[in-house]
């Protein structure tokens, strides 16, 4: 029998040393003591929709954080083996809500998936490649180039064009993930106007909020974020929209790119300016929960401020909810279901306050769905870059959601929106994918909703 | 790759399973080098996943032409190294077999295979008034199939039993790869009960691959109260009180000062921080009765000198106290850096004795000590809290934790009401049971598995294998 | 109440003397002195269900247990009680009713049925439903197996997973694995009340109807029992109905008061003919209900189970091959009793007995012969059934345990 001297007494003292971090190894980037909070209990794993799926440890948490420690050690090499077992990471945290012992297993995975990639010979990173420098960097962070690049395909929509590339297959013609993107596009609408850069509340003034609008979210929804802004004015709050606002990062961040993100992060700490509004409001988790870390993810002079920034991050729903809702009065007949994005429930604990929200819609009703909490396989960039996985999953929560019987899926996060549209088109089904605050302003604006 | 594989054997079992199917790569193995128990480890030399009964009996076949040992494995939660690979050889890891087959409410059953995760059964019941009783704090992640072989029980298995009273049936691996079903979904069937036996046998006799479970009604209603006393001695004298009254309550735990602290900074529950204990207490059942119940039971805290009983309001609150419970564990890391936990059952009338022989017992050793355990039962937890890096406090740990079930035994109890022997506790097993039942239970065991082949060194201590025994129990554990 | 056995054509001939031992040790020492010149050994407790298996055809000794018959412990506080395996289930009831306490086990003849041939004939009854099986109840077990070999398994608390449960494998094996000396009990606190209701389906699918809701209303009955045929219906019952359903209740006078309620509610709008209400019963119509297999005049007693929901489909065939069979059927287990008024004269194997065994297998469950007081010929496929029970497993163990097949030979599953 192979008899550890210690299961749990570090290795790196002996092997590392604590002054000199070893750089070809990449977890010295991590705090060792976060590696002994997991205690090994196993707790996490069917939470895990990687887990879930393959039934493999090495694809759950405890198994991750059992291999990097492993790596960390020195017991194992960092196989390519090993590292798909962690590309393979969803980071979407339901370990985190599922861990009784409070392991932050975000700060865990970044970090070490950060410092694999640094270790990794220069061209040959995932991150390196062509898709992400030119496709992901280059124009999902940038929403100028972005709006560049989706005329075409609002014109192949016009045309009905698309609907006939997805029909045939046509788009796994294309290279492969520039077809899936290309699937992932929303019904674009006409062009929404950009909002303006104040909207005055409605009625008594509660509260003065600034809204981040996020870059994709930006271009592709901007009726959500006009929705979003409708809400808010008609919740008591003065919106600002600052033009100066950037990228939240989460994007370079988790796929390995440290220092472009931290620009991002304070360029947005420029611009939105937590100390002259009650709140700094997000409409999509991913963004949400991506400000909410800033406090942690880099220890340099400006930690402070941006601890001071995160504690005023929001998400719509919960800010809402803390407010307290003003009633809103368009009965909306209909059956929806909740599904939860993963960096709502999982990586800001965000669960109760949306649903709460919209059992004040008069009429509205919701049924549970199974599996609510299971990530959809959209995970930020993860749909593009794992598209295996991601489909297994988005079938999944499909499934779930016809099993519903309903077909309006309410959700508080782009990357979800997206995914669960795209599977339902793929699939046939019709379906409408809808935010929170998409049918909070219908109400408000006593409109229907049309399916 | 180990010398003692045949070569044949890992060609062998991608021919069952599939590439998918097998991880025979060093890193691979790593993780599951141990379970929830990571005080012994060794890698198995293979992984299969097998998705079918059929695999499971080719695997097994296999296993026994090349004479390697293997062992069963669900979702790798046993605290009592259950699924340690002892002698290495081939893991048969069941978590691709985790279709729910088929749910009949009319005759109140479930056909599962062993990878359910226990709660997937009750979130599919949701809608029928029905649910699957024995709820393990570790249901969220451990399978059925792991429930079934270690007979796990939970809080509300003082009203409604411990695995073993809901399962009707399995289908099983007999080690020498026959495939047989015992029970099956009645209630009854000629011949001893072999289904029983399988049950609790920590995968020392079968695989189980299918299993029958009976599903129990959701009560109409609910009372959950919370205790509050100034005397651990009150308390435990209440719960024999409650008990002794005639009164079954749906679950009865009790949880002391020092958990109390630390559940209050991890979930601000408003729990009394000076209170020395309190205890957590649910009746069910039909509404009529529950207020009467409620009160009775009101009564008798207070007649042992409860300072007060609060009622839990509503479902929210209700559900809160109890995440609390089930969560306890994990917020004793605000207390220590290192816990471990025990698992011994007593007669009920004996938890003031064996609570003060706890105290006395941590004091002596110097070791802080905080419970928080299944009372109605008598099951009870104490966790030990140490640090983990000083191998002199270790010591003092595994010394108190000994003397802690050396007591239970005296007091005519038991070293494991629900986490079950594994290799964990197979040193205590001479201390229970006398050499001739030992030899019994060796006969039994061979009477199914006749080389030993599966599950080897679990369970029952061999002539010369009982040497794990003192190396206890320096680990972080949860329960 | 009565002390009335099975009818018995169990044949004595082959037993040349019945031992009495005193005490555990002795029991063992007779044991190990079989074993060592390979004598057949048949133990018997209150010798109730004596009939139950096959005639014994070797010769050997009768190993009784009605000598062990102590009460060694009982912490009632505990709700655990410790006795010897020959104490009387009635004696053991009545010790328990000092405080308040009982065994809700529903065995005919209870004055005479001991612990131990409880556990090895395994033969559940009516409030099985509600309180759980007797292995339920069964949470440690002393026993001497095969060789002389006295061995334990469980303990004396209520919750313990230490080591292979012997209290279950020895639940049913009918004394041919083990000896059973001494078992430790888990005990529940008598009831407040007790009520019962009684209802006249009119048909098995009206019958089945209101099976079905039982089980998925709230109310939590105790027992549900199904009655067919005139000698199956205990007075006050109507002797003339085809069927009767009774629902027993036991908890604090309110709830059963509620769930009497209740029933009457859901029968009304099944539109079933129900009994005067409140049907109040004799005092001892529990212990005559549970008398029934044991009632004389019957040519055979059979017992089966099925999955509850099947008992409609399945009775049918056993009325269609004997219109006068009396059937009690704990229907919410799916276990029934049916007392047999035609005498299968071909043999049990060539009658309708065998087309039973057929029927029942081919709904999940299975058919044994209880009793067989006309003393047609049996085999042990007609006795137990046949079916696909691993018997050789079953022999596999017997040989582990009594490998000089000392106990009770022949007269099971396996030769
Ligand atoms: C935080 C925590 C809380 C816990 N709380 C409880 C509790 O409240 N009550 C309780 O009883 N236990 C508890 N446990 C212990 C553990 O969860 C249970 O023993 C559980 O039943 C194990 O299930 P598993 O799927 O993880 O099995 P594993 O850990 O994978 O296996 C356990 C044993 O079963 C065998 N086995 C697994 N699958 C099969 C199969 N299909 N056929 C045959 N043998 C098999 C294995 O070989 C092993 O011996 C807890 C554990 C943890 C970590
Ligand atoms: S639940 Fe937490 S402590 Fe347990 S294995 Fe998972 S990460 Fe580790
Ligand atoms: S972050 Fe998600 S995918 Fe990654 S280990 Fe945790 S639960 Fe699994």
């Amino acid at each position: 029998m192979n008899q550890d001297p210690d299961p749990h007494l570090p290795h790196r003292s002996a092997r590392t040393g604590l002054a000199a971090p070893d750089v070809s190894n990449p977890g010295s980037a991590i705090d060792y003591e976060r590696f002994l909070d997991c205690v090994h209990c196993g707790l996490c794993t069917a939470a895990c929709p990687t887990y879930v799926e393959l039934g493999n440890e090495n694809d759950s948490p405890r198994g991750r954080i059992y291999l990097m420690r492993g790596v960390t050690d020195g017991r194992i090499d960092l196989t390519p083996g090993v590292r798909r077992h962690l590309e393979l990471c969803l980071d979407c945290r339901a370990c985190e809500t599922a861990c009784p012992s409070g392991v932050q297993y975000g700060k865990l995975i970044e970090p070490f998936r950060v410092a694999m990639e640094t270790t990794e010979p220069n061209g040959r990173g995932k991150t390196h490649d062509w898709f992400h420098r030119w496709i992901l960097f280059g124009l999902f962070t940038q929403p100028r180039r972005m709006r560049a690049a989706l005329v075409p395909a609002r014109l192949l929509q016009r045309l009905r064009i698309d609907r006939w590339i997805e029909a045939t297959g046509l788009w796994r013609l294309l290279p492969q993930r520039i077809g899936r993107l290309l699937t992932l596009l929303p019904r674009l609408g006409p062009r929404t106007p950009d909002l303006p850069s104040f909207l005055p509340a409605v009625g008594r003034r509660r509260a003065r909020v600034v809204l981040f609008k996020g870059c994709v979210g930006d271009v592709m929804f901007g009726s959500t974020n006009w929705a979003t802004a409708r809400v808010l004015q008609a919740n008591g709050c003065d919106v600002l929209i600052p033009e100066s606002q950037v990228c939240c990062g989460a994007i370079h961040y988790h796929a390995g790119h440290s220092e472009p993100a931290r620009e991002l992060a304070d360029q947005n700490l420029a611009a939105l300016k937590p100390a002259d509004v009650d709140a700094i409001v997000v409409n999509i988790a991913g963004c949400g929960s991506m400000l909410k870390d800033y406090g942690h993810h880099w220890h340099d002079g400006r930690q402070a401020d941006r601890t001071a920034f995160a504690a005023k991050v929001r998400d719509v729903s919960e800010f809402l909810d803390e407010l307290g809702l003003v009633s809103p009065p368009g009965p909306i007949p209909h059956k929806v279901t909740y599904h939860d994005a993963c960096h709502l429930a999982h990586a800001q604990r965000v669960r109760e306050a949306p649903r709460r929200l919209l059992r004040r819609i008069p009429e509205l009703v919701i049924e549970e769905l199974r599996e609510s909490d299971l990530c959809c396989g959209a995970a930020g960039t993860y749909n593009l870059t794992e598209p295996e996985m991601a489909d297994r999953l988005a079938r999944r929560k499909l499934q779930n959601i016809l099993e519903t019987g309903v077909r309006v899926v309410v959700t508080g996060n782009a990357g979800c929106l997206l995914q669960i549209a795209r599977e339902s088109r793929l699939q046939g089904h019709v379906l409408r994918v809808l935010h929170p605050m998409d049918l909070l302003d219908l109400s408000y604006r006593n409109e229907c909703l049309t399916i | 790759m180990p010398q003692n594989l045949p070569t044949t054997l890992v060609p062998e079992l991608l021919r069952i399973v599939g590439v998918e199917g097998v991880l025979a790569a060093r890193a691979d193995l790593m993780v599951y080098e141990c379970d929830g128990f990571v005080i012994e480890k060794n890698s198995p030399d293979v992984v299969v996943f097998p998705t079918c009964t059929e695999q499971v009996a080719r695997v097994v076949r296999c296993c026994r032409d090349a004479g390697v040992p293997f062992v069963p494995r669900g979702a790798g939660t046993s605290l009592a190294g259950g699924c340690l690979p002892v002698g290495g050889g081939v893991m048969i890891v069941l978590t691709r077999m985790k279709q729910i087959l088929e749910i009949n409410t009319r005759d109140r059953y479930a056909v599962v295979q062993p990878g359910v995760v226990n709660i997937w059964l009750t979130q599919a019941l949701r809608g029928t008034g029905l649910h699957y009783a024995p709820d393990p704090s570790s249901q969220g992640a451990c399978t059925i199939g792991g429930n079934v072989a270690t007979n796990s029980g939970g809080p509300h298995t003082l009203k409604y039993g411990v695995t073993v009273n809901h399962v009707l049936g399995v289908e099983c691996v007999l080690p020498d790869g026959e495939i047989v079903c015992l029970g099956g979904p009645v209630d009854e069937s000629p011949g001893c009960d072999l289904v029983g036996a399988m049950v609790g046998s920590e995968g020392t006799l079968a695989i189980v691959t299918k299993i029958w479970v009976r599903l129990t009604k959701n009560p109409q209603g609910y009372r959950t109260m919370l205790g509050v006393f100034d005397s651990v001695d009150d308390a435990t004298n209440a719960i024999s009180a409650i008990i002794g009254h005639g009164i079954v309550p749906a679950a009865l735990e009790m949880l002391d000062q020092g958990i109390i602290v630390a559940l209050e900074a991890a979930f601000q529950f408003g729990f009394p921080l000076d209170a020395s204990a309190v205890l957590l207490i649910e009746v069910d059942g039909l509404e009529v009765g529950l207020d009467a119940q409620q009160q009775q039971i009101v009564e008798l805290c207070r007649q042992q000198g409860a300072r007060e009983v609060r009622l839990a309001r509503d479902a929210a609150e209700r559900a809160r106290l109890w995440k609390c419970r089930k969560q306890a564990f994990g917020a004793i890391g605000r207390l220590s850096p290192s816990y471990c936990t025990q698992d011994g059952v007593v007669p009920r009338t004996q938890l003031p004795h064996i609570l003060r022989r706890i105290t006395e017992i941590g004091n002596r050793h110097r070791i802080r000590i905080v419970n928080v355990f299944h009372a109605g039962d008598g099951n009870i937890h104490p966790i030990l809290l140490f640090d983990e890096r000083d191998p002199e406090q270790v010591q003092r740990v595994l010394q108190a934790s000994n003397e802690i079930l050396e007591d239970c035994l005296a007091c005519g109890g038991s070293v494991t009401g629900e986490h079950g022997i594994g290799v964990e506790k197979i040193g205590f097993m001479r201390r229970m049971f006398t050499a001739d039942s030992l030899d019994v239970m060796a006969r039994f065991r061979s009477a199914l598995n006749p080389d030993n082949q599966l599950s080897p060194g679990k369970m029952l201590p061999t002539a010369a294998g009982c040497g794990l025994e003192m190396k206890g129990s320096h680990r972080k554990a949860a329960v | 109440m009565g002390s009335t056995r099975l009818e018995s054509s169990f044949d004595q001939r082959p037993i040349s003397a019945t031992l009495r031992p005193a005490d555990a040790r002795e029991l063992a020492g007779v044991v190990a002195g079989a074993f060592g010149e390979a004598t057949a050994v048949y133990p018997m407790g209150g010798e109730t269900s004596i009939d139950f298996g096959l005639p014994a055809s070797r010769p050997g000794v009768g190993l009784s247990t009605t000598g062990l018959d102590r009460v060694i412990d009982y912490p009632a506080r505990d709700m655990t009680i410790t006795v010897e395996s020959g104490v009387r289930l009635a004696d053991l009831n009545a010790v328990l009713g000092a405080e308040r306490q009982e065994v809700p086990w529903d065995v005919p003849a209870a004055a005479l049925a001991t612990v131990g041939g409880i556990i090895a004939t395994n033969f559940n009854g009516a409030r099985r439903y509600g309180c759980g099986a007797i292995r339920d109840h069964l949470i440690g077990v002393t026993a001497v197996d095969g060789r002389g070999v006295t061995f334990h398994g469980g303990g004396r608390v209520v919750k313990n997973v230490a080591g292979y449960d012997f209290c279950k494998l020895l639940c049913g094996s009918l004394g041919t694995l083990a000896i059973i000396t001494q078992v430790t009990l888990k005990v529940r606190p008598l009831p407040e009340k007790r009520g019962w209701a009684a209802v006249y389906p009119d048909s098995l699918p009206q019958a089945e109807e209101l099976l079905a809701a039982l089980e998925h209303d709230p109310i939590t009955p105790t027992a549900i029992e199904l009655l067919g045929g005139r000698e199956a219906m205990v007075a006050p019952l109507d002797p003339d109905r085809p069927l009767a359903i009774l629902v027993m209740f036991e908890g604090m006078d309110c709830e059963v008061d509620w769930s009497l309620g209740r029933l009457r509610e859901m029968v009304g709008r099944l539109r079933i003919r129900q009994l005067d209400a409140p049907f109040t019963v004799p005092h001892d119509f529990h212990e005559r209900l549970v008398e029934f297999p044991a009632r004389g005049g019957a040519a055979i007693v059979a017992r089966g189970c099925l999955p509850p929901g099947q008992l409609a489909g399945f009775l049918p065939k056993v009325w269609q091959v004997d219109p006068d069979c009396a059937l009690q059927a704990h229907a919410g287990n799916g276990l029934f009793m049916l007392r047999m008024a035609r005498i299968p004269s071909t043999g049990l194997s060539r009658s309708f007995v065998a087309f039973l065994q057929a029927e029942a297998r081919a709904h999940h469950g299975s058919l044994v012969i209880l009793s067989n007081p006309a003393g047609v010929e049996v085999t042990r496929q007609s006795t137990f059934g046949g079916g696909n029970a691993p018997y050789h497993v079953l022999e596999s163990v017997k040989r582990q345990f009594d490998p000089a097949n000392i106990l009770n030979p022949g007269r099971f599953l396996y030769p």
